[in-house]
């Protein structure tokens, strides 16, 4: 109780200083910062505000953003994407090719690598790495390895065997042929890690990542902070920052706060009713950056309630998404009307939406035995996510709306790692999610997240476990094409597919925020929704935030 | 007990603050049910192109992040405040007072196994009791008041049990006894007047702290859910518009002061008078 007391008067006493605290003028805004500028400095402590601390250092057992964030600092992979696009180019491996049936990929690995604990990175760790996520009966294969089934196709999917030709070769075999999967291989799961840690730290590993990447790992305090230093011999060149420090805060506004206060240095998660603040600040910076994602809520198909594709399509009609989204997202967010977000090629432009129409909804919902509504749960986020700074208001938003046709919904949240795990048992009747894109491939969508492939209980990426066989045809069949121009009608066909069917309400695709104080610089929003700090510096490396 | 009344009212009328609680709770008592027709919206009504509006002729006390009246969310509120207030208090009270009942006059055994349970529940802190009962149940209003009706229930024991003690000694007592009366109409008629005044004392501060314990674990997210208006949760969702929409705070926050506020002035009050009354 005292707490509750405190925090109501802290609250209280926050709400009077904001009434006679004078406010920054003139106005300026600003957005992004100039390429050109002074020569980088090196040195410095960078704390990085985000909404929630990694669910595992273990890139290949994790699939959410929070936990990416940190392992992408700490590993590296053998291709990796240009800074600010999707464009593949070398990384641990500095040249590859690929067999004319696009069965088999040859790459030759960088030369003089070390992992942080001192031992030689080799292509055994590469197959070490790989054949962990990819066999069941691997030593190392404990954990539920979610990612790679849901972008291979189970274990081990089309990826039959990683081979070493010699100590600085590796070749992937692969059953059939997969247009994404150079730059699948670019994406965080698909991180190097050392063979000997594994072996050191068993089951264990989350808590003790070793890799080849610009930082490692000093200390991890879970719910604290995440102490990483600067890896002085990295193949790219040493970061600039000689620390980076990772601070969960889950309040959007708390953080903001810390920033404007200075106690960190930059932070995403952002409401987008505080940009104007942001913009307003002149010792802050915002970044902007159009999303490769999409937010939805997905109708869990393995109940019986959301079997019958009237009732999904019932609700997609009672959903006045044009409203939601100008009024949660304002001018930083569309509405979705495919899994497929604009930017990436093969998106629908003539998919016809459903239109907002309660009265129809209503008329489906009773032609499916539901005159009367019903009742369910939606499960909602209580974490910011980059496609949904705030879930548990679009989770009221939808309430509101589902009410007025008769379906009374029930909100529910869980921590971000318990929410995870609930929903890949298929523990939900409704859900919300989203995705951001890893590669720039609509495979990276539509095969990802509503392929049959990746509904398997436990491991599921595919939330709404939907399985439709003409889908999954239509889907494999692309995979195995090699140019846009003949993947694409395909990746279109699919998308009608999806619509007709509806296993998911597209609800939003939104504009990546993020934040830095004036003076660091180097900060950039990437279109895959990493965070880097490699290349990130501080105009006053001694200075406090 | 009735002859004591209006002397009782002489008394309370005289100390002031019990008299500002009293018109307090009397606002908050005509709130609820006056609510549909006093709020000028649903309390659910969403206006989301009109979210965070100002306070307005149109939206007296301005919108919240969802474009919802205030004013009638804090009308309706009342409605379920009043509630915890009842309902909370009564399931510590229809709980508490047999068993303190039971435990003074059996004494022994059955006494201290009672009392025993009762210094358990005591020695949690209370607030991380509720917190534990909610997290096993699963958040929910109901089970919110469940959690406030169990906390409450050691106090209401002791202070029947107290007063049991003292009054079983009683000549009187025990001159019914001889005369044959049973111990059931021994207790109603003899020992539960007795508690009728700290009872109600009791009672009444136990409702401002109900109102304000289920405020605080809505306020955690395992009290009242969306979209139930209630004072705590709307605090709890205002926080994030501290900066940029206070007005998403202060009304709850006021709200539940004046409440509480409401409840404690006026349980202080009847203590006064029923102390000055002996």
């Amino acid at each position: 109780m005292r707490t509750f007391v405190l925090t109501l008067a802290t609250i209280l006493v926050l709400t009077g200083s904001f009434l006679v605290l004078p406010v920054h003028l003139p106005a300026v805004p600003r957005t992004g910062e100039a390429v050109a500028g002074p020569a980088p400095l090196t040195g410095g402590t960078l704390i990085y505000g985000k909404p929630k601390d990694a669910v595992k250092l273990d890139p290949h057992n994790v699939t959410d953003g929070e936990s990416f964030d940190v392992t992408r600092q700490i590993f590296d992979t053998l291709v990796q994407f240009r800074e600010g696009t999707t464009e593949v180019e070398p990384a641990l491996a500095t040249s590859w090719r690929v067999s004319r049936d696009g069965l088999a990929w040859t790459f030759m690995l960088r030369r003089g690598v070390r992992f942080h604990d001192g031992t030689p990175f080799t292509a055994k760790a590469v197959v070490t790495s790989f054949e962990r996520q990819m066999f069941k009966h691997h030593p190392h294969h404990r954990g539920p390895f979610e990612y790679w089934a849901s972008m291979f196709g189970g274990y081990p999917g089309i990826v039959t065997r990683v081979r070493a030709l010699d100590e600085q070769t590796v070749r992937f075999e692969l059953s059939r042929p997969s247009a994404p999967f150079l730059a699948n291989l670019a994406m965080p799961f698909a991180a190097i890690m050392s063979p000997a840690a594994l072996e050191r730290y068993g089951e264990d590993i989350f808590k003790h990542p070793i890799g080849t990447g610009p930082f490692s790992l000093v200390e991890w305090l879970p719910n604290e902070r995440v102490v990483l230093q600067a890896n002085r011999g990295h193949w790219a060149g040493r970061p600039y920052l000689d620390r980076l420090i990772f601070k969960p805060i889950l309040e959007n506004s708390v953080r903001l706060l810390e920033l404007e206060a200075g106690t960190i240095h930059g932070m995403h998660g952002i409401n987008t009713d505080d940009v104007p603040r942001i913009q307003r600040n002149p010792a802050l910076v915002l970044h902007t950056q159009t999303g490769m994602n999409v937010g939805y809520l997905a109708f869990n198909t393995e109940k019986p309630l959301f079997r019958d594709r009237r009732v999904r399509q019932a609700l997609s009609h009672a959903v006045d998404k044009a409203r939601l989204v100008k009024g949660l997202f304002g001018a930083y967010g569309v509405p979705a009307q495919t899994p497929l977000p604009p930017v990436i090629w093969g998106h629908h432009e003539g998919i016809r939406p459903y239109t907002y129409d309660p009265e129809r909804a209503r008329r489906l919902l009773a032609e499916a035995g539901h005159p009367r509504g019903f009742r369910a749960d939606l499960w909602a986020m209580s974490v910011a996510r980059p496609y949904m700074p705030d879930a548990r208001k679009v989770a009221e938003v939808l309430q509101a709306q589902f009410r007025a046709v008769g379906v009374e919904v029930r909100i529910v949240s869980y921590e971000w790692g318990a929410y995870l795990e609930r929903s890949r048992n298929g523990e939900h009747d409704m859900l919300l999610l989203g995705w951001t894109g890893d590669n720039g491939d609509p495979d990276n969508f539509l095969y990802t997240l509503l392929s049959s492939d990746a509904a398997v209980r436990g491991s599921a990426n595919n939330l709404a476990f939907f399985r439709d066989r003409r889908l999954d045809d239509v889907l494999r069949r692309a995979q195995a094409l090699n140019t846009r121009e003949e993947r694409a009608p395909l990746y279109r066909k699919a998308q009608e597919l999806i619509h007709e069917e509806a296993p998911w309400i597209p609800l939003v695709h939104s504009v990546q925020l993020g934040a830095v104080r004036r003076g660091v610089r180097g900060y950039a929003l990437n279109p895959t929704g990493d965070h880097r700090f490699h290349r990130v510096w501080l105009e006053q490396p001694g200075g406090r935030p | 007990m009735s002859r004591s009344t209006p002397r009782l009212w002489r008394r309370f009328r005289r100390n002031r603050g019990g008299v500002v609680g009293l018109l307090l709770l009397m606002a908050l008592l005509a709130a609820a049910p006056l609510a549909p027709v006093l709020a000028p919206h649903g309390p659910a009504d969403q206006d989301l192109l009109e979210r965070l509006a100002r306070p307005s002729p149109r939206h007296p006390l301005g919108t919240d992040d969802l474009g919802r009246d205030l004013l009638s969310r804090i009308l309706y509120g009342a409605r379920v405040s009043l509630l915890v207030g009842v309902v909370g208090v009564g399931i510590a009270l229809s709980i508490g007072v047999p068993v303190g009942a039971l435990a003074g006059f059996a004494g022994g055994r059955l006494d201290q196994l009672l009392m025993r349970a009762m210094d358990v529940l005591l020695s949690f802190p209370a607030f991380l009791l509720a917190v534990a009962i909610v997290g096993i149940a699963g958040p929910s209003l109901q089970n919110a008041l469940l959690a406030i009706g169990v906390i409450g229930i050691p106090t209401y024991a002791r202070l029947v049990r107290a007063t049991v003690l003292v009054v079983k000694a009683e000549p009187y007592v025990e001159a019914a006894h001889a005369l044959g009366a049973g111990t059931g109409r021994v207790l109603v008629r003899h020992v539960l007047p007795n508690c009728a005044g700290p009872l109600l004392v009791q009672a009444t501060l136990g409702m401002g702290t109900a109102i304000l314990e289920v405020a605080g674990l809505s306020f955690l997210g395992l009290g009242a859910q969306p979209p139930t208006p209630e004072w705590g949760a709307m605090l709890s969702s205002g926080r994030a518009w501290v900066l940029t929409a206070p007005w998403l705070l202060l009304w709850p926050g006021l709200a539940i002061l004046l409440a509480v506020l409401g409840f404690t002035l006026v349980g202080d009050g009847l203590r006064d008078a029923l102390a000055s009354a002996q």
